[in-house]
């Protein structure tokens, strides 16, 4: 009698699935039993896991938690914090061939009052793409010109971007290049040259009205009145210059970076280098200076002919090892789900598994001052989690259930449904 | 780095030498992945004169022969890339829709650092290809990573059947439809593009014959493009045709059993899943990327699992680059069929061996470790498909031409006496579309719409 | 007193009759007899002192003890050293190079573009295109050439060539030495049409190649006069390549760089036809496909800069520049000179090294060679020909590839490139021997007419660090009670100065030798009152005012004062 029982409730359950179609998301509390849980910052250790609401409540053997939850059994598996990607466009580009569907280069040099948060599409097909390979956390950022927008930091699920928001705000720059801008740049030495000082006066120029302009602000409010002539570029810029908003350089050849430093020490600001890809070249120097380093993608060539070959999977490892804190990113729109492959990467030549997880997790965090409440497993951080069969830098292994925020996530997106419907065609041929 | 410089020089003076010289060596108590015959544990592979001589244990050369010791590595077959732009000087002769007589064979380039980056990856061939530029593209050609020779012949794989590119979709609907108001603007245009050119080329190879047998009186005038063609009509050259879409793949599909020709693998064909079993059924092979998606309109219904997909519907599938970057890391990228779609070890590594050279016709030389067959070997330390598989020796014709041990920085064979080097640095730009270089930079678009494109 | 005042004519009056540049002086006779030179016959032969007969543009007699006849020019070029004047192999000397249309023309919208678009022009010929009177003629000269093998410059298959003497000539044609020598490809995409690229270059290349013979072909045919033989069609470009197909001319493969060598030499074994590696700078990798395919090789003699870039930019910097460059150098100093870059630059070194070599490898493997001026600056070729003498060229080699070996190239080797008895009157004098890193080229003599060159105005050394001689000084001169002023000019010109005397009465000459050693100047005055007499000038500096003296010929010795009047104080 049980047995049938059951049978009706499964034909009934199957019955509910099929009819539903499409796959939504689901609260907790969960209790994830059994699993090997690598918490990054305090060991692995065999045990459970509780979430509740959007936090991890409790870690440890045998739970046994109040109230309803929804149980699963992890037995064989792992569980990891959601990785972060401390640089991408996702969200902000649907179609590379297609300008209308890029939103992260605005017109302009100096725009930094463009707010990535603003065009972060929810809906868009990248998000359940790369959450489904465990990145449950991105900053998002602007690209372009001199100071191209603000970024953001979203978790990879939620209906708007004010459900997604995951509460950071930093200015991006481009730090100016002496680099050729890819293959196609013919300007001469001399050109190169010329433009990159040009830029650097330039910079400089607009530094001193940003400081200028910060300094009016807060003798303004001070004395509570309005500032005369509102600009929205430097209002974007006071809070950088008033050292409460990150700075984020980015910054690739040896020499500039060598530049940027000096910048940064000469304005005081509050900031990390992203990019880097030199950051080998100079790594004492970045050390030196007490910068934390934002690097990536790891899967890239290097930048000059007569570079050696491993340059860029070896970069992180350099620098790391000169005492850099570094995160690595995948400066990557539709393919941020190749994080953990970059890390994979640089684990292999030279940063190890460890860190390289480290990397990818409580790293970011701490640089964009989210620690608090990301990066790794811990009671009271917000629970982004995974569980997969294995070591999640692998490439074959297989993430099984994903958690953002407490919500379980459900592990299909575009590729998987066409998977799905197409593996074995029907019709098939005929 | 006084090191690197000896090691330029030994290059250099050793030049005459490496032209025709084929190597001997022992690789001994390595996990050999045949991917023929199985997983051979601690097991040597000897290699004679360039060609394997034998796989086994406890195996004797001659006296004095080169021996790598592989104890605890992996030793494979050298990776091959279907589908990749690297040693050569120019990749789209973009000025017509139909360009079958030009080849880029003729345009090598044995400096290319490119091309030791790929020996770093365990890349011992690769399919150099035209662009995507024109319907009917250029001839392609086949080379080895005969890296250290400066003769541009000396890259060209001896015996390797002619290939030519073949494109459809936005490229050429792009560069000559929107480009230049010519035919083709649509997938409509691009196929009565292929059945024009092959109409063309039979009456051109009727006149040729007619004037043989001495029923013309007078030689008709030559034409490079028509003789092209008409070898692809008597299947003497294998089509590689870029493609995305499953209607556009169907379509040539069509055309090509109109016209009588058997052969074709279809490159990038992201939406070959959609049409696997027509693909498997009219014996067209599949090369494919692991995982770009999304670049472009015609790829943006695309699924990482299409390799899988395709193969396990019976289309012979490889994994390809397109990329001076993804070249050096197709093990990496093969290894992603395994999270996307579970293929087995086997069945991941064919994709970047075995399959890879039945497309370019040279699987009887190359593609997986046997006797008799070529030399080419990459050796591993973790398994290759291992994201922390780090490739430690790469051999051509059984000499070593990767030795991550003795692995100078500046590999560059070619040196410009004028150059700054500070001024060497390129910043990372997004290279999504490898197939359409030259094209922008060519008469079509002028400097205008080149600054607009590349956003300077 | 009337001693005083022709002394004064002399000094100051007579200016303007000083030589000028590459004068052709119009003679009454054009037979000349130069006198008492070193003499090299042709390469490998030793100098020998000795006297020329020239008559009417051949060499009549060589011999140290020939007298002139009446009718002869005497030529004093006391223990000047002559040789054969240099022939060069390739160029477009007297052809103006065409601005690129900035444009991009349209391609036509169906088929192929058509052979001129696809810069496919073997019917052009040099001759039409040279200007006579373009200062490129007198420039090659100067530096020593008499013949210039001139090809029309154009991009695929850019035309034929004329051989060219370099003389002054009111009209193109009184130039020709011989015409249609030889036709010029390269690997140069159309411009805005097809071919775009190099692989394009060569699909076209073969096509119009096998078009040529076919073309050839049906000629025949036709002309045996068989029923059924429609008339071939006529092609200008099939009819001005013809030659080339059958051998009778030769292919100059315009090659600069070892990938381009290969190409044309696999174009070259496909087709048959008869090449020479033209302007090629660096062919090294080649070398044993060039030495078996038996081409000849046309080198350019224009050499990668020396490595003096960067140690010239950071004493530049000193001088003090922008911030942001203060910091950008600061920023290089920081990474400056390690090992890398050590490396990289030994490396570049060693590159350079190989460009120079070069000559001297093709040497050493018996390939015949001479230099292209087609890229080169004739005013630097000579110091390039002596960098490569030092990187191990033999002297005879490298005068051969200036004279024998094109002129056989050229197949006019029984007119020109050694001086013999009977040959043309071609020749280069130079104050030294030719390989003197000091030696410098007094006159040029082609097919009997004589060019001089003009001694430069130029300077040495430097004014001392509180010598600001740039501007104009006033002089005051006084000439046994005659006082006559005017003033001296200093102009700055690359690393030395150069200068002018002008009299009050606006007449100014050139100062020759001018040396400057700390806060004394030297230099010379020519003047002439019916015959030239030298000025020597010394004088000494403190801030903005000098004395000194002026030697007049044999004179005597004068007081000469001045002060600065304009420029930098």
């Amino acid at each position: 009698m049980k047995q049938i029982y059951a049978f009706i409730i499964l034909i009934l359950t199957t019955g509910q699935l099929s009819a539903q179609m499409v796959a939504k998301s689901e609260a907790g509390p969960f209790l994830l039993r059994n699993a090997t849980i690598h918490t990054i910052t305090s060991g692995d250790f065999t045990g459970d896991l509780y979430i509740k609401d959007d936090k991890i409540v409790q870690l440890g053997v045998n739970l046994r938690p109040d109230g309803k939850y929804t149980t699963i059994d992890c037995s064989g598996k792992h569980i990891y914090p959601g990785m972060i990607d401390a640089g991408t466009q996702l969200g902000l580009s649907e179609i590379g061939s297609i300008s209308v569907t890029n939103d992260f280069n605005e017109v302009g040099d100096l725009v930094p009052q463009m707010q990535a948060l603003t065009a972060v599409n929810p809906n868009a097909v990248t998000i359940p793409v790369t959450r489904t390979n465990g990145i449950t956390t991105a900053l998002v950022a602007p690209k372009g010109g001199r100071f191209p927008g603000t970024a953001a930091v979203i978790d990879l699920h939620g209906y708007t971007p004010e459900q997604m928001n995951a509460g950071f705000e930093g200015v991006v720059m481009n730090f100016p290049s002496s680099g050729r801008r890819g293959r196609w740049d013919r300007r001469s030495d001399e050109d190169i040259k010329k433009d990159s000082e040009k830029a650097l006066k330039k910079l400089d120029e607009i530094w001193a009205d940003a400081v200028l302009y910060a300094k009016i602000d807060s003798a303004a409010s001070s004395q509570k009145t309005q500032i005369a002539s509102y600009q929205p570029e430097m209002e974007a810029l006071k809070n950088v210059v008033n050292k409460k908003t990150l700075l984020l350089v980015e910054v690739n050849k040896s020499s500039d970076i060598l530049l940027a430093i000096d910048w940064i020490k000469k304005t005081g600001v509050k900031a990390v280098l992203t990019g880097v890809s030199e950051g080998y070249r100079v790594a004492p120097k970045i050390a030196e200076a007490g910068l934390a380093v934002i690097t990536g993608p790891v899967l890239d060539t290097p930048r000059r002919e007569y570079d050696k070959y491993d340059a860029p999977y070896t970069n992180a490892a350099v620098m790391f090892k000169a005492g850099i804190k570094v995160a690595i990113r995948t400066d990557e729109a539709e393919n941020v789900r190749n994080l953990p492959f970059n890390a994979g990467f640089a684990a292999a030549y030279g940063l190890g598994k460890e860190e390289a997880l480290r990397a990818i997790t409580i790293v970011p965090a701490e640089i964009l001052g989210m620690a608090d409440r990301y990066g790794s497993i811990e009671p009271g951080k917000v629970a982004n989690l995974l569980i997969c069969n294995g070591d999640p830098l692998e490439t074959k292994t297989i993430i099984d259930h994903l958690f953002i925020r407490g919500w379980k996530i459900p592990m299909e997106n575009r590729h998987t449904l066409l998977y799905d419907e197409f593996l074995k065609r029907s019709p098939g041929l005929k | 780095m006084i090191k690197a410089i000896n090691f330029i020089w030994i290059i250099l003076l050793t030049l005459p030498l490496c032209v025709a010289q084929k190597g001997d060596v022992l690789i001994k108590g390595g996990t050999v992945l045949t991917i023929s015959q199985g997983v051979k544990e601690k097991t040597d592979v000897l290699v004679l004169n360039g060609k394997i001589a034998g796989i086994g244990k406890n195996l004797q050369g001659p006296i004095g022969i080169k021996s790598i010791d592989a104890t605890g590595l992996y030793v494979m077959p050298g990776i091959i890339d279907a589908h990749s732009h690297i040693a050569i000087d120019a990749v789209n002769e973009a000025s017509h829709p139909v360009t079958a007589e030009v080849n880029v064979g003729e345009a090598i380039d044995p400096f290319d650092i490119a091309v030791y980056r790929a020996l770093a990856g365990g890349v011992t061939i690769s399919h150099a290809m035209h662009g995507s530029a024109n319907a009917i593209g250029g001839q392609c050609q086949t080379i080895k990573h005969r890296y250290g020779n400066m003769d541009p012949e000396t890259y060209k794989m001896e015996g390797a059947p002619r290939t030519i590119k073949f494109a459809l979709g936005e490229n050429p609907i792009r560069v000559h439809g929107e480009g230049q108001g010519i035919v083709p603007r649509t997938r409509m245009g691009v196929e009565q593009v292929f059945r024009s050119a092959f109409s063309e080329a039979r009456v051109y190879r009727k006149s040729q014959n007619d004037f043989k047998s001495g029923l013309l009186a007078m030689a008709p005038a030559y034409n490079l493009r028509m003789e092209t063609l008409a070898d692809i009509l008597d299947g003497k050259i294998l089509i590689h045709c870029h493609s995305y879409r499953a209607d556009e793949i169907l379509m040539l599909m069509n055309v090509l059993k109109d016209f009588g020709v058997k052969k074709i693998c279809f490159q990038h064909v992201n939406e070959g899943f959609k049409v696997a079993p027509e693909l498997a059924a009219f014996g067209a092979s599949a090369s494919v990327f692991a995982d770009w998606w999304a670049y472009k309109f015609e790829v943006y219904y695309s699924t990482a699992y299409n390799a899988a997909i395709l193969t396990k519907n019976g289309v012979v599938t490889s994994i390809n680059s397109d990329s001076d970057e993804l070249i050096r890391h197709l093990y990496h990228e093969a290894a992603k069929t395994q999270k996307y779609g579970g293929l087995t070890d086997d069945e991941a590594l064919k994709l970047i061996t075995l399959n890879p050279a039945i497309q370019l016709g040279i699987d009887t030389r190359v593609g997986s470790l046997e006797p008799g067959k070529d030399g080419d070997i990459a050796i591993f330390e973790g398994h290759p498909l291992s994201v922390y598989a780090i490739p430690q020796y790469t051999l051509v014709d059984g000499k070593v031409v990767f030795d991550r041990k003795n692995d100078p920085a500046d590999m560059r064979l070619d040196v410009d006496p004028d150059e700054k080097f500070d001024f060497k640095f390129y910043e990372r730009v997004a290279e999504r579309d490898k197939c359409m270089q030259d094209v922008t930079e060519t008469l079509f678009f002028g400097q205008q719409y080149h600054n607009a494109l590349h956003g300077h | 007193m009337q001693n005083r005042r022709i002394l004064w004519m002399v000094l100051f009056v007579f200016y303007g009759f000083c030589l000028k540049a590459q004068e052709y002086k119009s003679g009454v006779t054009k037979n000349y007899f130069i006198q008492n030179v070193w003499l090299t016959t042709s390469p490998g032969t030793e100098a020998v002192l000795t006297s020329v007969k020239v008559r009417d543009g051949i060499i009549e007699e060589i011999g140290p003890g020939i007298k002139p006849g009446f009718d002869y020019k005497i030529i004093k070029a006391d223990s000047q050293y002559v040789y054969a004047g240099f022939i060069d192999a390739m160029s477009h000397t007297g052809i103006k190079k065409e601005e690129d249309k900035k444009e991009t023309p349209k391609l036509p919208s169906r088929g192929l573009a058509n052979y001129e678009q696809s810069g496919i022009t073997p019917q052009n010929n040099a001759l039409a295109n040279i200007k006579p009177k373009d200062s490129s003629i007198s420039d090659l000269r100067k530096s020593g050439f008499v013949l210039s093998h001139v090809f029309p410059r154009g991009r695929m298959i850019a035309g034929n060539s004329t051989l060219i003497a370099l003389n002054d000539a009111e009209h193109e044609d009184k130039l020709v030495v011989k015409n249609n020598v030889a036709m010029q490809a390269s690997f140069t995409p159309a411009n805005g049409a097809s071919p775009s690229t190099v692989i394009g270059v060569i699909a076209r290349f073969k096509e119009f190649y096998q078009n040529t013979g076919l073309a050839i072909d049906n000629e025949a045919r036709f002309a045996k006069q068989n029923l059924g033989h429609k008339k071939p069609e006529y092609v200008e470009e099939w009819q001005a390549m013809a030659p080339v197909y059958k051998k009778l001319m030769p292919l100059y493969f315009v090659t600069p760089k070892s990938k381009d060598v290969f190409r044309a030499v696999e174009l070259q074994k496909g087709m048959g036809f008869q090449m020479v590696l033209a302007d090629v700078q660096h062919l090294q990798p080649a070398i044993d496909k060039v030495k078996a395919g038996g081409y000849a090789v046309l080198l350019s003699p224009q050499l990668p800069e020396e490595q003096k870039e960067e140690k010239k930019e950071k004493g530049e910097k000193k001088e003090g520049q922008a911030n942001a460059d203060a910091g950008r150098e600061e920023a290089g100093k920081a990474n400056e000179r390690t090992e890398e870059e050590k490396g990289l630059e030994k490396r570049k070194k060693e590159k350079w090294q190989e460009y120079l070599a070069q000559a001297a490898l093709l040497e050493k493997n018996n390939i015949s060679f001479a230099f292209s001026m087609a890229n080169a600056k004739p005013a630097d070729f000579l110091k390039s020909i002596r960098a490569m003498k030092k990187a191990g060229l033999s002297e005879k080699a490298a005068l051969s590839a200036l004279t024998t070996t094109p002129a056989s190239m050229l197949q006019i080797a029984g007119q020109y490139g050694t001086l013999e008895k009977g040959k043309s009157a071609s020749m280069v004098f130079f104050d030294k021997a030719v390989w003197d890193e000091k030696a410098i080229i007094k006159q040029v003599m082609v097919d009997g007419q004589m060019y001089v060159n003009e001694e430069k105005p130029k300077s040495e050394g430097k004014p001392g660090d509180g010598l600001k001689l740039e501007g104009e000084w006033s002089y005051t001169v006084d000439v046994q009670g005659q006082v006559e002023t005017g003033r001296f000019k200093f102009v700055k010109e690359g690393k030395g100065y150069s200068g002018t005397s002008t009299s009050d009465a606006n007449e100014s000459t050139p100062m020759e030798d001018l040396i400057i050693d700390g806060n004394k100047v030297t230099f010379k005055l020519m003047i002439n009152s019916g015959q030239p007499t030298p000025v020597t000038v010394e004088l000494t500096f403190t801030n903005d005012s000098y004395t000194g003296n002026a030697t007049i010929g044999e004179a005597g010795s004068f007081v000469v004062k001045g002060s600065k009047t304009n420029g930098p104080k």
